[in-house]
């Protein structure tokens, strides 16, 4: 028995959901036709997705032209912003909002701050140098409260798309992701897509198992698993102090929530058929590989705004890598004169080496195509009387304002949204107004229908932002 | 050379070593009334309060807990609910079934200090969903050949039972309750609806693997007392498993939590010392120093390729593996000494690390002798140098922030936000240290840099992947430097011409084997010692000295501490 246990086994395996489905004697994922769509309602169904960029940006060539008043019609896109021509009457470009500091590193503060409001803590660890500052931010992100206040309407209450990030100790959690469920809690997204794509479309359509005469034991063995786990975590909670209380207590709803879409006879989102990227999904690549970026970036935009169309959930993430990135864009315009250095070496040179400055400009507008592509895909999808842009508010922030790391005049850019009330076409300018970026989160959050008044520590004045929701 | 009793230069020299000090005025409370056990309440107000905020206890600990005995010391702090890390999941895992789950398959840990710690925030619904999808892929690989797993000769529902029970046992660091055997008997009986008796058993492994009793380390005992009070058998077991072997209880090990030898010192310290001596403490004590020097990062460091080749996936990994089986070496077959990993002028190789040694490496790999004059230890292995320095060029700061970090405790804060643009670009004819120069010349940056940087020029000798150099760019390496205290931290301050020098000193310097005790505490303890560990910490610093810096003699001291074999429920 215990010579069983101790066997030394050379058999070494790479989990590969993918193959597990295989095995289980699923259908492959090719070969079906595309039958999108999407839930008809008679108000329309609202979307929050929350995309993240690192480093700053060089703003004289992200602020669209000068010499606009607040809440103008956009007329001429600045250089970086070209890309989103196609959706201009969509969009709203913000400039001049300020991110408030609280002593720890601007990286880290923007990281943590940028969608909580809230300032990183405790005080002890904002003096410790990165590997092992371990603060976090002091409240939940915008994403979340609105998720906790929709539980159970999709699939998924959120999603969280994650490309890029480190695992081995370089940098702590509160470096990694702007995603917090409350004060200290942070999430880290999914870095996979290959794994995302599995975990999101089980049982939708025609892939996984879980609709198949294998699934009804699958099911049942996994239901018999969730419940178990269920049942120790519930006996378990009742024994612990309050700290440890909730740990369990998220767990269990964790299990309530997988249990719902692995294991419940009716799967939300289930006559969708999620065929569209199966040629980007067979053509596996490793998502860390530096080079490989822009092609995971692409799939995990794909894959989140398939989520979308199947309504499998109406809140995701998206962030593109980590604050202090550290990716090398060899591939943009002047990515040769790069000199193997990466976005934030030359972000510190923005203002001072002239190669950096138009190598940042060009990593921008490289991340600004990305967004804008995700914009004009979602706008060419009908969704009820409107598009899918319309009925999803897109927003796009920075950890930090620019190159030279501080958190005033932070560039944010909102697309889509006409649903939530988001202004179309406008561009906005707070420079010397001392308006923190927590007014547009409570905009976010009232635009998806949470009734707020002010949102994170950072900010004591209330409403949403001016000319916003 | 810091002393107990301080000057006004000390109080008012850094926020840290304020604190340090605040904390030292409440130290005699809590070792002479504490903690006797007779009236904890009375001592709440101690309770909590970090003992060392930044910087190893020092003198503050050898002097004043000079109270402390066996008998007025049964000091325990809150613990946290402690989820496995991902290490601790992958060991447990190959220790239970033999199988290998890469580490990739997990999220990324939190953090105490240096080292990596879940006891902060809550699981994310990603990871449970993982958790589950890598407990089925487990359970289907342990299964392929399920009689070796289960072990009894015939495949019926009596072979289960006690193959619940046993791997139940190893699985939850604890015998099943009845109730706990009957459920997964049923489990067991889903199971069988596919594959028969293999599906069975494959789905009770899937089952246990998502346990909360295997994913954390449960401990119930110090919620049935008001006090401190002494952790079970079991409980003590699961900690042990985990400072020594990164992993799980084994059988013999959970058989002395039964017979309750783990209720007495004598009997942890001898499983201690058992579990000191099989392999897995080798390469767990190896993993605690990679993730104290951040070597442990070395596999996700990029460099310019154009620069540095060589710098592959295979030979990242080997530097991982160099400091791991380095540390392994000296703990097995050297002196198990401290002393010996900062000063060692051989390794223990890959053949993928050769050219950068520039040295022949035995095929297969093994101890390789290097010149007395290039290397010193772990701080100048490629690990350390190369997870320290910038994808083109050397760093400095890195480097002596490295060092001040991981061998002095010492935290110095991140730059002001409004002076981050520090690291300079290449240029082309200049030394790394002349371009550093303006840190010294810029007050604003000299507080800190001042000390920072002589550490970091020090390791001017190796390049940004770490291989020896005399020379940058035709300039002769000068890697003299002069450390110095200026806040009263150290106890190495002084003229140093090159890293052996330095490391030589540095390895017998008092302020370096206490900073490398509290390292130990927090890995262990997995949070920072506060005022009611001074006892604790004392016992450990005195019994590291007492074996001139055997490191198994200061992992089996925590291992007998108040601190590790009592709890303390949380205030309520």
């Amino acid at each position: 028995m215990r010579q069983a246990l101790h066997r030394s086994s050379q058999a070494r395996f790479r989990v590969k959901r993918r193959a597990l489905l295989a095995a289980l004697g699923a259908s492959s994922l090719g070969g079906f036709l595309p039958r999108l769509g999407i839930a008809q309602a008679a108000t329309p169904i609202k979307r929050l997705v929350l995309v993240f960029q690192p480093n700053g940006v060089i703003m004289d060539t992200w602020r669209p032209p000068s010499g606009t008043p607040a809440g103008a019609p956009i007329g001429q896109l600045s250089r970086t912003l070209a890309a989103f021509e196609p959706v201009k009457s969509k969009i709203a470009v913000i400039t001049g909002l300020d991110q408030r500091s609280y002593g720890a590193d601007n990286h880290q503060q923007g990281m943590g701050g940028l969608w909580t409001g809230s300032r990183m803590g405790p005080e002890s660890e904002l003096s410790k140098p990165a590997p092992e500052n371990g603060a976090l931010a002091d409240g939940m992100s915008i994403d979340q409260a609105v998720a906790q206040a929709n539980v159970g309407k999709t699939r998924f209450d959120s999603l969280q798309f994650q490309v890029d990030r480190l695992t081995t100790g370089g940098l702590g959690p509160g470096w990694m992701t702007g995603i917090y469920s409350g004060p200290s809690q942070p999430i880290l997204g999914e870095n996979n897509p290959y794994e995302m794509f599995d975990r999101i479309f089980e049982g939708v359509g025609s892939v996984g198992v879980g609709m198949s005469d294998q699934g009804a034991q699958l099911r049942a063995e996994r239901k018999s698993v969730l419940d178990r786990v269920a049942t120790e975590l519930t006996a378990l909670t009742g024994t612990l102090g309050a700290t440890d209380r909730l740990k369990l207590d998220q767990h269990l709803t964790h299990v309530r929530s997988i249990e719902r879409r692995l294991v419940d006879g009716s799967v939300m989102g289930a006559s969708c058929e999620p065929t569209s990227l199966d040629a980007a999904l067979a053509d596996e690549k490793e998502p860390l590989d530096n080079d490989n970026y822009p092609a995971m970036v692409r799939l995990h935009t794909d894959i989140a705004m398939l989520a979308l169309r199947c309504d499998l959930t109406r809140i995701l993430s998206l962030q593109f890598s980590f604050s202090v990135s550290g990716i090398n864009f060899k591939w943009v315009e002047s990515g040769s004169s790069g000199g193997g250095r990466d976005h934030h070496e030359h972000s510190h040179d923005w203002d001072t080496v002239e190669a950096s400055t138009t190598h940042l400009s060009d990593i921008d507008r490289w991340y600004a195509d990305q967004v804008a592509y995700l914009a004009q895909s979602l706008d060419a999808v009908q969704d009820g009387e409107a598009t899918l842009l319309d009925n999803t508010c897109i927003v796009w922030g920075n950890e930090i304002a620019r190159g030279g790391h501080t958190l005033d005049d932070m560039p944010f850019l909102v697309a889509g949204g006409a649903a939530h009330g988001m202004p179309q076409g406008k561009v906005f300018d707070f420079q010397g107004t001392d308006t923190l970026h927590n007014r547009l989160l409570v905009s976010l959050g009232r635009g998806m229908g949470l009734e707020l008044d002010r949102f994170g520590t950072g900010d004591e004045s209330s409403g949403g932002l001016p000319g916003f929701v | 050379m810091q002393s107990l009793i301080r000057t006004d230069k000390t109080l008012v020299a850094s926020r840290q070593r304020s604190s340090a000090l605040i904390a030292l005025g409440l130290l005699g409370l809590a070792c002479r009334g504490e903690i006797s056990g007779a009236d904890p309440a009375a001592v709440d107000d101690v309770n909590g309060v970090p003992l060392v905020p930044s910087g190893a206890p020092t003198d503050e600990v050898r002097s004043v807990a000079e109270t402390c005995n066996a008998a007025a010391s049964a000091s325990a702090e809150f613990a946290p609910l402690a989820r496995l890390t991902r290490r601790e999941y992958v060991r447990s895992v190959k220790d239970l079934v033999g199988v290998d789950v890469p580490l990739e398959n997990l999220q990324p840990d939190g953090i105490v200090g240096l080292f990596f710690a879940n006891v902060g925030a809550s699981v994310s619904e990603t990871q449970v969903d993982g958790y589950r999808e890598t407990a089925e892929q487990i359970a289907e690989a342990a299964t392929q050949d399920v009689s070796a797993l289960t072990g009894c000769p015939n495949a019926d529902e009596t072979c289960a039972g006690s193959f619940i029970q046993s791997f139940g046992r190893r699985v939850f660091r604890r015998p099943l309750r009845g109730d706990e055997q009957a459920a997964y008997s049923e489990i067991y009986r889903v199971g069988i609806g596919r594959e028969g008796f293999r599906g069975g058993i494959r789905l009770v492994v899937a089952a246990m693997l998502q346990s909360p009793w295997f994913l954390y380390r449960v401990e119930q005992t110090p919620r049935t007392a008001a006090g401190p009070v002494q952790l079970n058998g079991f409980e003590v077991a699961a900690r042990l498993a985990s400072l020594i072997t990164s992993s799980t209880p084994d059988a013999a090990l959970l058989d002395a939590a039964e017979s309750g030898a783990l209720d007495t010192e004598a009997g942890v310290t001898a499983q201690a010392d058992r579990l000191l001596a099989t392999p897995q403490a080798g390469s767990a004590l190896g993993a605690f120093h990679s993730e104290w020097l951040k070597v442990s990062g070395v596999t996700e460091t990029e460099k310019d390729l154009s620069a540095f080749p060589m710098w592959t996936s295979e030979l990242k990994a080997a530097a991982l593996a160099e400091t791991e089986r380095f540390v392994g070496y000296v703990l097995g077959q050297g002196d198990g000494k401290f002393s010996t990993l900062l000063t060692a002028p051989f390794t223990v190789l890959d053949p993928a690390l050769a050219p950068i040694y520039g040295v022949t490496v035995p095929a297969g790999g093994g101890r390789v002798d290097l010149p007395l004059a290039e290397r010193s230890g772990l701080f100048t292995q490629i690990g350390f140098l190369a997870v320290k320095a910038h994808k083109q060029q050397t760093s400095p700061v890195r480097r002596g922030l490295g060092l001040l970090q991981s061998l002095a405790c010492i935290s110095l804060p991140p730059p002001p936000n409004a002076a981050a643009a520090v690291e300079p670009s290449t240029v082309t004819n200049a030394t790394t240290r002349e371009r550093f120069a303006a840190h010294s010349a810029n007050p604003a940056c000299a507080g800190c840099h001042v000390k920072i940087d002589p550490p970091g020029f020090i390791f001017e000798s190796y390049d940004a992947v770490g291989r020896y150099r005399s020379s940058e760019n035709g300039v002769p390496v000068d890697s003299q430097v002069t450390i110095v205290d200026k806040d009263d931290e150290i106890d190495f301050e002084g003229d140093y011409p090159n890293v052996r020098a330095l490391l030589e000193r540095v390895a017998q310097s008092q302020t370096v084997t206490d900073c490398y005790a509290t390292q130990w505490f927090r890995y262990a303890l997995k949070r920072e010692p506060v005022l009611r560990d001074a006892c604790s910490l004392k016992r450990m610093l005195a019994a590291f000295d007492g074996s001139q810096g055997k490191i198994g003699d200061l992992v089996r001291a925590v291992a007998t501490s108040d601190a590790f074999r009592f709890g303390v429920k949380e205030a309520e």
